[in-house]
């Protein structure tokens, strides 16, 4: 599902070269783990409408969904009626939710959809949050407390957007059962900073491309003012 | 007979984000249209009070498809404000990247998007139904669809070159590029560059790009066609479907184009940016009186009579305008704002582009056919050919320029006014900012779906993609594929558009 998204992640999972390896696509995913997508609202052939009715057999329970992923902030807005973000007439908020209940695991693809992103920044006109978490804090479309069927909170692979690499390893991880090692703020083990080196966390961005890093796989981005370090950027070859 | 007509909502997918069209019908005829989309980020608010270079971090996560166009736009935003020289190779590379990325979208959005509404069980009948399945059939599984994926993730390999990752890098900063220049970074270039080109020129043309680039009229494309290697090749199969269903027939829309120029002059786009320098001219065409004349982004302006927000009452410059929820009014119906140039609906995209551009092929088809869905399309298939070529001259460029810095040290300015214009994969896209004290005090982006999905001006016209509806024949209204045709050929990108308005959901029905 892709709520108050730019649909970065659909875009990147598409594109894993950079730190991913050759077959890491999700075509590839998807044959390796016999694994059927039952709808992606850019890729897939089926209309709004019948989409509809695929979500509405997942809520009842007539079709069985493994992985939920999410991609964008939750939007509430305006008001707490969740009316800015609308699906065949029902707040996506809502559908998502109930989608949430039946899933066995629930993937938030990006900062977007684990911590509300920037969409959350202030003054959060749309006032989103994320989907277990708003910022750092606990508690967001879901509470803290909540579970999936398959026993484990919303499994947040922030960045924005997140790589394909850690999309399509922690759903491997995922279907084959292994631990997924979540930190503090439900982070798999194989998330990695943008641009570190295989093995190593550090971030390698101002190493790589001259730029500081801004910190977009936390759960507070944006929301310090003045997202640089140096208030003018220092590039490399200056 | 009024009785008969009635109006009916449809949403529709891989338009990349969220909208819904409600149209009026008369037996299967389409009367009326209305664009309205069904989301609300509020980027701009959000930018609001910000330190300027946050814009360069938040302004181009509105959109994950065209990441590095809204970066180069924002950069281009506070250049202008800051009357920032800008070194050459910073321009080289800013050129390079958006080549590269106006290069993937068309093929992910020719063979990902468009193409497999050539699969729509209404076509379960034609003679080259099969064919159209084992290239394109969603999600993954055609052919060509899954090499599209493939390929243009390593053409991407140009972007990550120098910005580390695709999409949302921040490489581009007010002076110029952040990265270094050497080397082995242009050599990941021509990698890329020749691996894309051998697989376009095998799955897609079915020829070499040179035997592709002598096709300069309707006539010459026509006789190419009739090679029977030709007409096996991907685009000879999307010409001989997309021309059998009519595609060249369906959604004009407004006759007028406009294009803001591709690719800044490396050495020509500096202070005081009073001039246009682009490698490919951009303009507007008036479609009634066949000229064309200079763009000035003074002569656009924003109409919010039929926004759901507050409206000033008159048309507005960007730098002059809000974007303020108001959902008190009873006349608004859509989520974006009316954008008009010189008081016309206009339309952008690479139709646009490249007959402002000159480029012979689609100036003559436009020529004998005005435009329509299948020349919107065409040109999608059509413009990477010379795209690869100039990305192989702006490569050999900064090898020329190897040792010259890529950056020169950025001065903000506490107050500007400034404007950044690129053209993205999806048309021309401008981002207005206005900052005061050091801050931001007014930033608002048009993108090229926000001109083309408008809805009514303050005169009451019809957007773009509002007018292209009219008149069509839709023979399933529970399977509108002619529909589709027309919203895709428009690539249409609507997470960009809805964050500039609020929606109040799509619960309002039209009584006739």
């Amino acid at each position: 599902m892709e709520c108050g998204a730019c649909s970065g992640e659909s875009m990147a999972i598409l594109g894993a070269e950079g730190r991913g390896k050759p077959g890491h696509t999700l075509p590839a995913f998807l044959e390796d783990h016999g694994a059927h997508l039952l709808w992606h609202p850019s890729l897939s052939l089926e209309s709004p409408r019948e989409a509809a009715a695929i979500i509405d057999r997942v809520i009842a329970g007539e079709q069985p969904l493994t992985l939920l992923c999410v991609e964008g902030s939750i939007i509430h807005g305006p008001n707490g009626t969740g009316r800015f973000d609308v699906f065949e007439g029902r707040p996506k908020r809502d559908i998502v939710a109930a989608l949430c209940g039946r899933a066995q695991y629930v993937l938030a693809m990006g900062s977007c959809a684990s911590f509300g992103g920037i969409p959350a920044a202030p003054p959060n006109p749309s006032e989103s949050t994320g989907l277990q978490y708003t910022n750092s804090q606990p508690g967001g479309l879901l509470d803290p407390e909540w579970r999936s069927a398959g026993g484990l909170p919303v499994i947040n692979l922030s960045a924005c957007p997140v790589d394909a690499t850690t999309m399509i390893e922690t759903m491997s991880a995922v279907l084959q059962g292994g631990d997924l090692g979540l930190d503090r703020v439900g982070r798999p083990a194989m998330q990695k900073p943008c641009l570190s080196d295989p093995g190593e966390k550090r971030c390698r961005t101002v190493d790589k491309v001259g730029y500081a890093c801004y910190g977009c796989i936390g759960p507070k981005f944006p929301l310090p003012k003045a997202l640089f370090k140096h208030r003018v950027p220092a590039p490399a070859s200056a | 007979m009024a009785s008969e007509r009635r109006v009916i909502r449809m949403e529709l997918n891989r338009v990349e984000g969220d909208m819904e069209v409600k149209l009026e019908l008369d037996g299967h005829t389409v009367t009326d249209a209305w664009c309205v989309g069904t989301m609300f980020r509020g980027f701009e608010q959000i930018l609001v009070g910000r330190d300027p270079a946050d814009a360069l971090v938040i302004a181009p996560r509105i959109c994950g498809i065209c990441s590095t166009s809204q970066l180069y736009a924002a950069t281009s935003a506070l250049e202008t404000a800051y009357q920032q020289p800008i070194a050459a190779n910073g321009t080289r590379i800013r050129n390079l990247c958006l080549m590269a990325e106006s290069v993937m979208s068309d093929a992910r959005h020719s063979f990902l998007m468009f193409a497999p509404d050539f699969c729509n069980p209404a076509y379960a009948d034609h003679p080259l139904h099969d064919r159209v399945v084992e290239l394109f059939e969603p999600p993954f599984k055609g052919r060509l669809a899954r090499e599209t994926i493939e390929e243009t993730k390593r053409i991407l390999a140009v972007v990550i070159a120098f910005g580390g990752a695709w999409p949302h890098s921040t490489y581009m900063m007010p002076g110029g590029v952040t990265c270094e220049l050497d080397e082995a970074r242009l050599q990941e270039c021509d990698a890329a560059i020749d691996a894309y080109q051998t697989w376009y020129e095998r799955s897609v043309l079915g020829c070499s790009s040179d035997e592709w680039l002598t096709l300069e009229t309707a006539e010459d494309l026509e006789t190419w066609l009739e090679v029977p290697a030709h007409r096996e090749s991907a685009v000879g199969v999307f010409a001989t479907f997309a021309t059998s269903v009519g595609l060249e027939d369906l959604g004009a829309g407004t006759p007028h184009l406009l294009s803001t120029g591709c690719y800044y002059d490396p050495e020509r786009w500096q202070p005081p940016f009073e001039e246009r320098p682009c490698l490919k001219d951009g303009g507007f065409y008036d479609g009634v009186t066949d000229t064309i004349e200079p763009f000035s982004h003074f002569e656009v302006a924003e109409h919010l009579r039929y926004s759901r927000l507050a409206d000033p009452g008159s048309p507005r410059h960007p730098w002059e305008s809000e974007t303020r929820p108001d959902d008190v009014r009873e006349e608004p119906y859509s989520l974006a704002k009316a954008t008009r140039y010189k008081d016309r609906v206009v339309q952008l995209g690479p139709l646009s582009d490249l007959v402002l551009a000159g480029d012979p092929l689609t100036r003559s088809l436009f020529a004998a056919q005005g435009p329509s869905t299948w020349l919107r399309q065409l040109t999608r298939l059509h413009r990477p050919v010379a795209a690869l070529q100039e990305m192989r001259r702006t490569v050999g460029e900064l090898r020329a320029h190897l040792g010259e810095p890529t950056y020169v040290a950025c001065e903000p300015r506490a107050d500007g006014d400034g404007f950044g214009a690129i053209n993205a994969a999806r048309g021309s896209l401008g981002h207005w900012v206005r900052i005061r004290d050091g801050k931001i005090d007014n930033y608002q982006v048009i993108t090229p779906t926000a001109w083309n999905g408008s809805p009514r001006d303050n005169t009451g016209r019809r957007g773009h993609w509002e007018e292209s509806f009219v008149g069509l024949e839709i023979a399933d209204l529970d399977n509108p594929v002619e529909l589709f045709h027309v919203v895709r050929s428009h690539d249409a990108c609507l997470v960009c558009t809805v964050h500039l308005a609020r929606g109040r959901g799509a619960s309002r029905s039209f009584t006739l």
